[in-house]
């Protein structure tokens, strides 16, 4: 048997690796995505008052600490047992739809695009931001000003880029003022034409693909995402679904609050990365996939016109449910357009100006549960505190989690369809961390860890001796 | 349009790591021109790219490592190719004006002026050799605004 290494997995947030085994014939037998982080912010954040968990939780990631922030702030709501005001309750949303915007930018431009344009047998050292640049300035300029143009509502509503501590316990801490918000309105016609040339330009890289469609972690699973009334895409609050690989409904109105009773976690050995199932299929036919492809997946539309017109293209993919995750990045683009809409729409919304943006109250639940929709999928922080308000407990399912069973399972299925024999071309071992990315992991999310991003690949002959090693 | 961008960027939750965006505050507090544009963060990310492609001049203000601590140091900054496998989020200022002439076509004269810490360990506060050096670090960053063709030069301020 041999086993191929990737170490670390590259253009991901975190720090993992790949294991390919072969087997006596040079046959992929097994593959595995191991992530090799950990710090444990479960255990750190014991002992501390409640009230700071959003500020805390938010240190989980650099990148989306804006969904840290806002489950764990929810989580917070519950605890209080508060109604928070419903300026409060659009502003958080505006808040959430500008990291959907700056998140999946930064996935798509600048850790994804350097394979749709240079190809993923290109030069390595070309793949980059500066490799797409060089090819493409303008594709790698529209993703600067797309992730700049989220990152700057985050730092209007909240002071910063990154951590803002404005979401707390019972809403928000300041009201929106007229010149920030009309700030904010001034860009939204450009980023809105960022997003839909590029979502064109995206259609037109489909077709260079193909394979890749064909072979990225396709496959049917279960599908899990909030749900709304209506059927509209719900990324702030709802309750949650769980569609199969046919759209038909397999759990409705699930409430959050109990997701123990319906979603397991697993631990494996070789990973800091736990792996939910759904209960009732066992693990791991538990298997389920969140983020953007289950979301569009599951909702019957939008709700804003531009993204629906898009959403009806995307519902043609595969003339059903669309179960390639290559698509994943289709639905990022998607999910842009939304959200750059659903912000306009709000801040058009009479209420919200509003001056009373926070409920306040003391501790009235000894726990509370807080979800949303990350720019990665579902999000669930669950605390438990004490008489006096210090956590006892906390319990963190990160969407990147959720995914785990079905990322290693794509690797599984890109490396038996890409690697045949002992000498791996890299373009293929390239491949095989692109099936990865589609899930735009977020290791440090996920294992609540602070990590370096690196790539590792190795190939283990039938005996475990590694014969081939990728580092980068 | 600012003439002169200044970046300064450290983490302030770092002790001397912070002191460029201590700097920053003074430096806020004693310029009213609109032409210079003060900006502050964590690290150098490539959305920078576009603001410092509007600048005729970029001044970045850093904390570095090494020995002693105490020195202040000014260099020129030319943008360098990116180097295989060293971009993912965070960059330097050589390869963030890279960054810049790549999307921009436009690459600013550029400096960079360092304070060498002493601690960067955990905490809000400078150290008592760096904070003795931030009234020099101001004038000194006044001073490459101001000088029509500054040049590089290393200020020893040893306790």
């Amino acid at each position: 048997m041999q086993t191929i290494v990737i170490d670390p997995v590259t253009r991901i947030e975190g720090h993992s690796k790949i294991t390919i085994q072969l087997d006596e014939h040079g046959v992929v037998e097994d593959a595995h995505f191991h992530v090799t982080q950990f710090r444990g912010f479960e255990k750190l954040c014991e002992g501390r008052p409640f009230y700071e968990m959003p500020a805390l939780m938010a240190r989980i990631c650099g990148i989306c600490p804006v969904a840290h922030l806002i489950a764990s702030a929810k989580a917070c709501d519950a605890i209080l047992a508060v109604r928070i005001p419903e300026t409060a309750e659009k502003l958080r949303r505006i808040m959430n739809l500008a990291q959907v915007v700056q998140s999946h930018a930064l996935s798509l431009f600048i850790l994804s695009a350097p394979d749709f344009l240079l190809g993923m047998d290109s030069d390595p050292a070309r793949r980059n931001l500066f490799g797409v640049a060089e090819h493409s300035p303008s594709v790698a300029r529209d993703g600067i000003r797309l992730r700049k143009f989220g990152q700057e509502i985050i730092e209007l509503l909240g002071g910063k880029r990154i951590h803002p501590a404005w979401v707390v316990p019972g809403g928000v801490s300041e009201p929106l003022s007229v010149e920030r918000r009309d700030t904010i309105l001034r860009e939204i016609p450009e980023a809105r034409e960022i997003i839909l040339r590029s979502i064109l330009w995206f259609k037109r890289q489909l077709e260079n693909f193909r394979e890749e469609i064909r072979t990225f972690a396709n496959f049917p699973s279960l599908f899990m995402a909030l749900a709304k009334e209506g059927g509209g895409l719900a990324l702030y609050k709802g309750w949650l679904r769980i569609v199969n690989a046919d759209g038909d409904i397999v759990a409705d109105n699930l409430d959050a609050a109990r997701y123990q009773e319906f979603l397991g976690e697993a631990v494996e050995p070789w990973s800091y990365l736990k792996s939910p199932y759904y209960k009732p299929l066992g693990y791991p036919h538990g298997m389920y996939r969140v983020g953007p492809l289950a979301r569009l997946n599951m909702a019957r539309h939008c709700g804003t016109p531009l993204a629906d017109q898009e959403l009806a293209e995307f519902r043609e993919l595969e003339r059903r449910f669309v179960l390639s995750s290559f698509y994943y990045h289709y639905a990022r683009l998607i999910e842009c357009l939304f959200s750059v809409e659903r912000i306009e729409e709000l801040l058009h919304d009479p209420e919200i100006l509003g001056k009373h943006v926070r409920a306040y109250a003391g501790p009235n639940n000894y726990e509370g549960v807080g979800v949303a929709e990350a720019p990665r999928g579902t999000l669930i922080h669950h605390y438990k505190i004490d008489e006096t308000g210090l956590v006892t407990w906390a319990n963190l399912l990160i969407a990147t989690a959720h995914n785990n069973l079905a990322m290693n399972r794509g690797v599984l299925q890109v490396a038996r369809h890409y690697i045949k024999g002992r000498v791996v071309p890299e373009g293929m071992l390239n491949r095989v961390e692109a099936v990865i990315r589609c899930f735009d992991p977020c290791l440090s999310c996920s294992t609540h860890a602070l990590g370096q991003m690196r790539l590792q690949i190795q190939l283990l002959d039938a005996d475990g001796t590694v014969i081939s090693e990728v580092m980068r | 349009m600012a003439r002169v961008l200044i970046i300064a960027f450290g983490n302030p939750l770092r002790c001397d790591d912070g002191v460029g965006w201590i700097a920053a505050d003074q430096l806020r507090d004693q310029i009213e021109d609109s032409e210079i544009e003060i900006l502050t963060c964590h690290q150098l990310q490539p959305e920078l790219a576009d603001r410092i492609a509007e600048a005729q001049r970029v001044i970045f203000i850093d904390a570095s490592v090494g020995d002693p601590p105490g020195m202040l140091e000014v260099q020129n900054v030319a943008s360098v190719p990116y180097s295989p496998g060293s971009f993912s989020h965070q960059l330097d200022p050589a390869r963030l004006l890279a960054c810049s002439w790549e999307l921009y076509r436009h690459s600013p004269e550029a400096f960079v002026i360092t304070v060498t810490g002493e601690n960067f360990g955990y905490g809000t506060h400078l150290t008592s050799t760096v904070a003795a050096l931030v009234p020099s670090l101001v004038a000194g960053v006044k001073s490459l605004i101001n000088t029509p063709e500054p040049q590089p030069a290393v200020y020893s301020y040893l306790p």
